[in-house]
């Protein structure tokens, strides 16, 4: 039976890469290659960095000793706690097709290890992303038996099982934290930032933090020795040493097996749990009209506000540029006397560049905002509702790009008015860079349309399947990376002696100008097609 | 008012509604029966403009679904088998949406609304969001929007399930009420009593194929529509060709083989069941 769930959990999480949705047909092999391909590029490129982490922690307290493969380890242990922890609650306990299994014969323990295998397959690929390529590092850097290599290899799928389990009580404590307040999507949203501003406050600390552990190397060993056993254990037995694998090996499944337990009791019984419902008598008032348009638009507003988990992966963008620019506020002192420095010792040449440096990291950063790469596969069921009303495809299609546009256009010109303020850039320059980010923003709103009339998924049973594992929103979010990544590069290697910035700065708005009409123009003709034939 | 013609939908080789015509017009309650899979749903979804079809013209108040789908979906109102309708919306708030998309001015909408919600005893609710409504609740919210701009045809699919029989009672006023008014509805259902009380003419769909239609009269003459409907059902001659005549779900069901194998026989005819 255990075999039935978890094959029907492995279609489900597969059938976004076999299947063409919209046809309801297989991919062909080249399509799947193709999906592989550019998931294994998103993945090597993430990897990457996680390798450029690793090199600097290696360099300073060296890769081939215990402490960095304990660090490694927390690392994938902090990564794939932050990634998973939102959506286990919601994978555990509130898929759609729960009131289904629950009616049929199945061990309740059964349909949670079901159910926890997703969870654990989320948990390995954010392990594997952060600790494999510390690993490699240490592996280049040091000579390691091949024993070595296959317990720290084996050391990720336990340290992705430890996560597991942790992702499965603090998933429960968060939901029973947010349960507590009325408005629960806002407060996950904030619960959220709180997790993410102590990530990012670890990011920018992070030389600090490299510095503390060196100088302060024998008191964290005998920390992690002393109050952290089982880290000790993973980063001696990632080194190769059996006894001290074998330890982390049986902590790991312990803990798995003592959570799974105490779950596999309650299961059930947290299932099948009504939530409180604050009656809310309806008072009759005057409604006020408002314009096709607009109702399409709020409608999408209603959407995106009322999923904490459509907030949380598509549209995170909104709260953080912002703040960006609050940060660049603060160091703006830090930030002119570092262009001082640069006049002072003759690269004033580099501060041409300005406009368009600042111009690319908003763009960069507005990539963070995806909200119409899932928002056809969000209608799901209620797509009977648009198809049926008196609304062209166009008014639909405008509804959900102006979401995006909305919520991404307004932070990104206020982030970008900061810069140009603390960069002191002149008011043609700012002008330019700011239709500059407009244009991007609404061609990767139009894109995000398009890939998801491409990339359809309507039968999601969990709604964190459409906004955070479609095929659509990585294309986007990665795509969008991508792109500004190799303009960037092409324009660096190829063509700065050429093309002065300023040239360059017009030549990209020329460009989103006729990406936008492309994009537009498919979307009239072959994605109006392609969403009247769902 | 709803004029089909010749309407045929396949899905791959198999046809699901094949070569079907139907006209439909003011004032009139029309019936619309079926097995399951007999392409019932098919048609209406090809008729509200939510399904392509691959041959066949379907023309609303004189436009085409085709080439005039906006100006169709204007004047009619369609209510799902299943009402999905937006949970992330308070009632009020989807009825809102509902009159905002078909330009229903504040005050005719507040006295449509308080109207038919009160009627189904969901006015007091309206306030709730809908993924707090029961199946029901959700069914009469369905209604309610539906005829919140008074719209002049009215494609439903099974619209009595999930109601109460309060519900059903008042639900089949309001769709007599807007036909005497010079509205049409277009409705499918599996309650053949209800059909046979409730339509003033009424289409027999079998395999894709419209195998009999016209008023009540004309279709079921002295028997009860239940019987006619059984007895087209059990015809074999009707059966279209590209059907298995071995392997239908149908047969394997709720028809079989007589034991001379002279033709399908029903089972519950054999059993004496159904007969009356």
């Amino acid at each position: 039976m255990l075999k039935t769930l978890l094959k029907k959990d492995l279609q489900a999480m597969l059938v976004t890469i076999t299947t063409d949705r919209r046809k309801g047909t297989r991919r062909s092999t080249g399509g799947i290659i193709g999906f592989g391909v550019l998931f294994a590029l998103v993945f090597v490129s993430l990897g990457f960095a996680f390798f450029t982490y690793a090199a600097l922690l290696g360099s300073s307290i060296g890769a081939g000793n215990w402490v960095y493969m304990s660090l490694t380890g927390c690392m994938g242990l902090l990564l794939g706690l932050f990634g998973s922890i939102f959506s286990t609650f919601t994978t555990l306990y509130k898929a759609k097709d729960n009131e289904l299994l629950l009616s049929l014969p199945i061990p309740p323990g059964n349909l949670l290890l079901s159910k926890i295998f997703t969870v654990y397959a989320m948990s390995l690929l954010f392990c594997t992303l952060a600790m494999l390529p510390g690993f490699i590092y240490s592996w280049i850097e040091h000579a390691v038996s091949p024993l070595g290599v296959v317990l720290s290899i084996l050391t990720i799928f336990f340290m992705a099982l430890l996560v597991t389990a942790l992702s499965c009580v603090l998933g429960w404590l968060v939901a029973l934290v947010v349960g507590l307040f009325p408005k629960k999507n806002i407060v996950t949203v904030l619960v959220t930032l709180l997790f993410i501003a102590v990530y990012y406050l670890f990011y920018f600390k992070i030389q600090q933090i490299l510095q503390s552990i060196i100088t302060n190397i024998d008191a964290i060993e005998n920390g992690i020795r002393g109050y952290a056993y089982p880290i000790y254990a993973m980063g001696r037995g990632a080194l190769g040493h059996v006894p001290s694998f074998l330890a982390f090996a049986g902590i790991a499944l312990a803990v798995f097996a003592v959570v799974y337990l105490v779950l596999s009791r309650s299961f059930i019984r947290i299932s099948t749990r009504t939530e409180k419902q604050h009656m809310v008598q309806y008072r009759e008032k005057r409604a006020r009209q408002s314009g096709e348009g607009a109702a399409l638009l709020r409608k999408e507003f209603k959407r995106f506000t009322g999923s904490a988990v459509y907030m949380l992966n598509c549209g995170l963008g909104t709260l953080l540029m912002p703040i960006a620019a609050i940060v660049i506020l603060v160091n703006m002192k830090d930030i002119r006397n570092l262009l001082e420095m640069a006049k002072a010792n003759g690269l004033e040449g580099l501060l041409a560049y300005v406009p368009l440096i600042a111009a690319a990291m908003v763009c960069f950063i507005s990539t963070m905002n995806d909200l119409s790469a899932p928002s056809i596969s969000l209608e799901a069921k209620n797509l009977w509702l648009l198809k049926s009303l008196p609304v062209s495809t166009d008014s639909i299609f405008r509804a959900k790009k102006n979401l995006n546009n909305v919520c991404t256009i307004i932070p990104a010109l206020i982030l970008l008015a900061v810069a140009a303020f603390v960069l002191k850039m002149n008011i043609v320059d700012a002008a330019a860079a700011a239709v500059l980010v407009v244009l991007f923003i609404m061609f990767c709103s139009a894109a995000g349309l398009a890939v998801n009339l491409k990339m359809p998924n309507l039968n999601w049973t969990n709604e964190t399947v459409a906004v955070k594992q479609s095929g659509s929103v990585l294309v986007v979010l990665f795509g969008g990376w991508v792109v500004v990544l190799i303009i960037g590069a092409l324009y660096w290697l190829l063509l700065r002696k050429v093309v002065s910035p300023q040239a360059f700065l017009y030549i990209m708005i020329g460009f989103f100008l006729v990406a936008n009409i492309l994009v537009e123009s498919w979307l009239r003709h072959g994605g109006r097609k392609a969403f009247e034939a769902l | 008012m709803l004029k089909i013609e010749h309407l045929t939908k396949r899905y791959g080789e198999k046809a699901a509604v094949d070569d079907l015509s139907l006209h439909i017009q003011p004032g009139e309650i029309y019936g619309f029966i079926g097995h399951n899979g007999a392409g019932k749903t098919t048609t209406l979804k090809a008729a509200t403009g939510i399904m392509q079809f691959d041959a066949g013209e379907i023309h609303i108040d004189g436009h085409s679904i085709k080439s005039e789908p906006l100006a169709c979906k204007r004047v009619l109102a369609y209510i799902p088998d299943n009402p999905d309708l937006y949970e992330f919306m308070t009632g009020i708030q989807y009825l809102n949406f509902i009159a905002d998309i078909f330009g229903v001015d504040p005050d005719t909408r507040g006295r449509r609304i308080h109207q038919y919600a009160s009627a189904f005893e969901i006015e007091g609710s309206l306030a709730m969001p809908v993924s707090s409504f029961s199946h029901g609740m959700k069914q009469k919210l369905a209604v309610t929007a539906a005829l919140i701009h008074e719209p002049k045809l009215i494609i439903m699919d099974e619209p009595f399930v999930g109601l109460d029989p309060v519900a059903s009672h008042l639900l089949k006023g309001f769709m007599r009420e807007i036909c005497d008014n010079g509205g049409a509805i277009f409705f499918s259902t599996h309650v053949l009593e209800v059909a046979e009380k409730l339509c003033d003419k009424v289409a027999i769909i079998k395999a894709g194929r419209l195998i009999k239609s016209g008023t009540m009269d004309e279709v079921k003459g002295d028997e009860s529509l239940e019987d006619v409907f059984l007895e087209l059902a059990n015809e074999p001659d009707i059966v279209p060709q590209n059907m298995d005549s071995t392997s239908t779900g149908s047969r394997g069901g709720l028809f079989g083989r007589s034991a001379n194998n002279d033709g399908p026989e029903l089972l519950g005819q054999r059993k004496g069941l159904f007969r009356r």
